[in-house]
Parts: structure tokens; sequence; C-alpha cells
């Protein structure tokens, strides 16, 4: 098939010149000389996001979450659902390392890590409404 | 006695209490990106190694085209003792936290009390005013919050050293 003049060839020298047109005209065009692939302004390239009028004031403690709350466009989050992940949660029973002395309680760290599934249910249950509530109790 | 410090013992559900705040609130600030770009300390994927090189370059940057470069080097003592509450809540909300986990963490060190565990007893509770706990998850993420304005103070208005400012003098 050549895709110059949309016809069947099979004749094998022709089809060697063919196939190596379309591989030449396809390489042509990457090449460093026609600039394809360069930018034509080089001033354009330097506009980084530190040097534009963008870049938010530093004084003010403004962060992307307070800008876009000034514009109206976005509520704060509430991270309910990274507390509400059990895998998060399994993460942070399996962290505590070991051989560590026990607080006021006696609890050592690797008690949480032996005790069973339906125990760890309850905990997290009672960390979610801790997490609800915004309370954490004395003790 | 200066070589001494006290260890903070916590129950082990506070400590598990604690770290599932710190892992929620950490990805909250980088997934948002609250925290600025030169705070290395306590974060995951930045280390010593890339501080360490920016300033070799500043300074190979300096010698190169015969600048004059200064270096600030400072020791925080008891950093972790020191830091108010109440400014560290209100820089919590002005970076954009969400409010009912500003809520979690003022509750943390609401009328929070300590004990010091002697060889003849623990003595009464004494009431915590001021300073994060020592040895918790938490404190290093607060701490950093603490600094964030400082941080940010430091490098507004463009000031601070710049690489190669003969080049960069001529392009603009």
């Amino acid at each position: 098939m050549d895709p110059a003049s949309n016809t069947v060839q099979t004749e094998p020298s022709k089809v060697n010149s063919i196939v190596e047109n379309f591989f030449t005209k396809s390489m042509e065009s990457p090449s460093i000389k026609t600039g394809n692939y360069l930018p034509t302004d080089p001033d354009a390239a330097r506009n980084y996001p530190w040097t534009s009028s963008q870049c938010y004031d530093r004084y003010k403690l403004e962060t992307p979450v307070t800008r876009a709350e000034d514009k109206h466009q976005h509520r704060r989050t509430w991270l309910h659902s990274s507390i509400l992940d059990s895998c998060n949660f399994q993460e942070c029973l399996k962290s505590p390392t070991n051989n560590k002395a026990p607080g006021p309680d006696g609890i050592v760290n690797e008690l949480l890590k032996v005790i069973p599934l339906e125990n760890q249910q309850t905990i997290h249950k009672l960390l979610i409404i801790m997490w609800a509530t915004g309370i954490t109790p004395k003790d | 006695m200066a070589s001494y410090r006290p260890i903070g013992l916590a129950n082990t559900l506070y400590k598990l209490w604690t770290r599932l705040i710190t892992n929620t609130l950490y990805e909250h600030a980088e997934v948002d990106s609250l925290l600025s770009n030169m705070q290395a300390g306590f974060r995951n994927k930045h280390d010593t190694f890339q501080q360490l090189q920016n300033v070799l370059m500043a300074l190979e940057d300096a010698k190169l085209y015969k600048q004059d470069v200064y270096a600030l080097i400072v020791d925080f003592t008891s950093a972790f003792n020191t830091t108010d509450h109440d400014k560290l809540l209100i820089i919590l909300f002005d970076l954009g936290f969400p409010t009912n986990a500003i809520d979690v963490v003022k509750n943390l060190y609401y009328q929070a009390h300590t004990r010091i565990r002697l060889p003849s007893g623990c003595t009464g509770d004494i009431p915590v005013e001021r300073g994060t706990n020592q040895g918790d998850t938490l404190s290093p993420f607060l701490f950093l919050i603490y600094m964030e304005p400082l941080l940010r103070w430091l490098h507004a208005g463009n000031r601070g050293y710049m690489h190669g400012q003969q080049q960069s003098q001529k392009l603009h």
C-alpha cells in the first residue's frame, strides 16, 4: 500500500523505496533545524509560576485552599473519609514501636497489635466518635 | 542536669488517636500543598541532602558570579516546649485546615494535665499551658505549622540570594 498514491504495490523493489520514503518523511519532522519542537519565543519559556503575578502573597499565609475560599469556589473539606478509612486505621495500629514504657494505664504497645478484629473495629468506632465530636476524653 | 530530659509517657489509645490525626493532617497538607516547599523537616520525600545541595549551589553560584552570600544558622532551643496554643490554632485556620480538625487539636490541649512520676510516687495534676507533648507524633507537625509564617516572611518580597543575578538582570 503506497500512502502517496493510494495504490497497492506488489513489486519488491518498489515496496522497498516506498518504505524508505515513508520513514525518511516521518523522521524529518522532529529535526532540530526545522524547529518544530523548540519554543519560538525564548522568553516565553521563562514564565515560571513564582515570577508570574498569580503567585500568592506570602505575608498573608495564603494557600490554594484559602484562595479558592475567597472566590467562593470551594468549601473546606471535613476529612471524614480518611478517618473512616479502616485501611488508615490499620496502618496506625501497626505503627507504634515495641519495647516502650507504658503510660499511666499500663497498656503496652504490643497489646494493640494482638487484639482481635472485633475489638479493633470497636476502637475505630470510638475514634470516629471522637473525631465527629472533636472531644478527647480526659484519662 | 542539662543533658537530662524528661520522657513523656502517654496512654496507648492516646498514641493511636494522635497517630490517626497526624496521618490525616499530613495527607491533607501535602495534597493541598499547604506547607512551603522550602520546609524539609519532618516530611515525607524531603531530606537533608536536598537542602545541603541548595546551600552548596548557592555558595558555588556566589563564587562564580563574585557575589556576597550570607548564611544564618539557628538552633531552636526547646522548640516544642514553647509553642503557644492560641497562635497555633490561628495559624492552622489561616492555612486553610478544616475547622473540625482544628477543634480536635484544640481539645487535645484544652485543660491538659501532666504528672511527674517520682520514686516516691506520682505528683498531682500539673496544668500544661504551652508547648506540645514530648514524644507525640503530632508535635512535629504542629511545629511545622508554627514555623510556617516565619518561612513565608523570609521568602516574601524576593529577598534573599538570587542565583545567577548577572544573567537575570540582562534578561529582564
